[in-house]
């Protein structure tokens, strides 16, 4: 009974100390990749590991944190894209409960389907609240689109699609690659995540 | 000079500048009210340096596209400037606002989370990312000036610091996870999470007349937009 509550006070201790660091993750690339104007977003690579490595509920929190602080420094309206990283959170666990980054054509599909499911999230904020464009590298392919008769909608949609694509799958594929990088001791600290289904840990 | 500005007059000014600033639609009023009173108090509280650069380094570059791409798209004849300066001024407006609520002195920011009535793993969770920034760019540097130190890279230039992005990572995030276990064990230890619960929150001298006058400003400043909004 007492190791018992001595592994769920190591655990609680654990999370609360990787939190704040997954966020640093999530801050240090995605405002890079923002300053850089570059199409992709690849600001949510610490969501996914946090949420493969401790669950969707600590994934959902590095998130929306990232988002907030991130508004504060680089990227204005990133916070309005919180739900957006919950979301992720989610879909994250459910593909890494069934193994869904367990070999590359897993990863890849994982990849496709979070880009479908985050446009669609995505989209609709992108849209009513800033008018289709946010500033952004991806903003300059879907005012491309307008200019070739696409409606703003359509063109809010083709371009999130189209960026998100290579986005998630580059995440997925990234993100796997740093776990796999780290000495398995050190990921066995942490459970609640998927690392066993995708054959991270032992 | 550093004005102290108490929690709930944070937060009072938080709610009151984001739900005006929801229902303004006019740019004048926006701007007047980043003139008069939030730069003002980003002077006062001692962020004045931080936040021009921040409209220098992302609020300009991001207004000049959001322009240029708006005279873009549409036709230069109807292209709607008024809407995209709206969009601009309600974005310096919100993050201003952000700004001038949670820049705090560190000093301070134990006793204004814990005046916010956080605790347990929400308090320890808030002080541990509101540092994390530092902590990353250390790090970073570290790992940089150790590549720099191996000859691994030529010149400390921006795009050769960029090349080293994929170098960065692995060890980075490696670093991150050793450390969390570490810093878990240690806080098990030391019953840090316990002490920090427990811990005392430091007495601070609030300037009244700075809190009074963000009270006031917040307020006139929601009521104002109401009364405009449904006049």
């Amino acid at each position: 009974m007492e190791a018992s509550g001595n592994n769920t006070y190591a655990n609680k201790t654990l999370t609360l100390a990787f939190i704040p660091l997954a966020v640093g993750i999530n801050l240090g690339i995605g405002s890079i990749v923002h300053v850089l104007k570059l199409p992709v977003y690849l600001d949510s690579i610490g969501t996914v590991i946090a949420t493969l490595m401790l669950g969707w509920r600590v994934g959902a929190i590095v998130g929306v944190a990232g988002c907030i602080i991130i508004s504060l420094t680089i990227i204005p309206p990133a916070v309005y894209f919180s739900g957006t990283q919950v979301c992720i959170a989610l879909f994250t666990h459910l593909a890494g409960r069934s193994g869904g980054f367990r070999n590359v054509f897993r990863r890849v599909s994982t990849g496709i389907m979070l880009a479908i499911m985050a446009t669609l999230v995505s989209a609709p904020v992108t849209y009513y609240l800033f008018g289709g464009i946010t500033g952004n590298g991806i903003s300059i392919f879907t005012i491309y689109l307008q200019s070739i008769g696409l409606t703003k909608g359509y063109a809010v949609l083709a371009s999130g699609i189209s960026a998100e694509l290579i986005d998630k799958t580059a995440q997925c594929l990234i993100a796997f690659f740093i776990l796999k990088s780290v000495p398995r001791f050190l990921l066995a600290h942490f459970h609640g995540g998927s690392l066993r289904e995708n054959n991270l840990i032992g | 000079m550093q004005a102290n500005i108490h929690p709930y007059s944070r937060i009072f000014f938080l709610i009151t500048g984001i739900a005006g600033g929801a229902f303004c639609t006019n740019n004048f009023l926006l701007l007047a009210f980043w003139l008069l009173v939030l730069l003002p108090l980003m002077m006062i509280t001692g962020n004045g340096k931080a936040h021009f650069s921040f409209l220098l380094v992302v609020v300009l570059p991001m207004s000049a596209m959001l322009l240029f791409l708006s005279w873009i798209v549409w036709d230069k004849s109807t292209a709607d400037f008024g809407n995209v300066l709206l969009t601009i001024l309600k974005m310096i407006v919100y993050t201003t606002i952000v700004q001038v609520v949670l820049i705090i002195p560190s000093s301070q920011v134990y006793t204004t989370f814990k005046k916010w009535g956080m605790k347990g793993d929400m308090l320890v969770t808030s002080l541990g990312s509101y540092i994390v920034w530092v902590d990353i760019v250390n790090r970073s540097d570290k790992i940089l000036t150790a590549r720099f130190a191996r000859g691994f890279i030529p010149a400390r230039t921006f795009i050769t610091r960029l090349k080293q992005l994929p170098h960065l990572l692995i060890p980075l995030i490696v670093g991150i996870i050793r450390t969390a276990t570490e810093r878990s064990e240690s806080w098990q230890q030391k019953k840090v999470l316990y002490r920090i619960e427990v811990m005392k929150a430091s007495e601070i001298k609030y300037n009244a007349f700075i809190n009074a006058g963000m009270i006031t400003a917040g307020a006139a400043w929601l009521l104002l937009n109401i009364c405009l909004r449904w006049k």
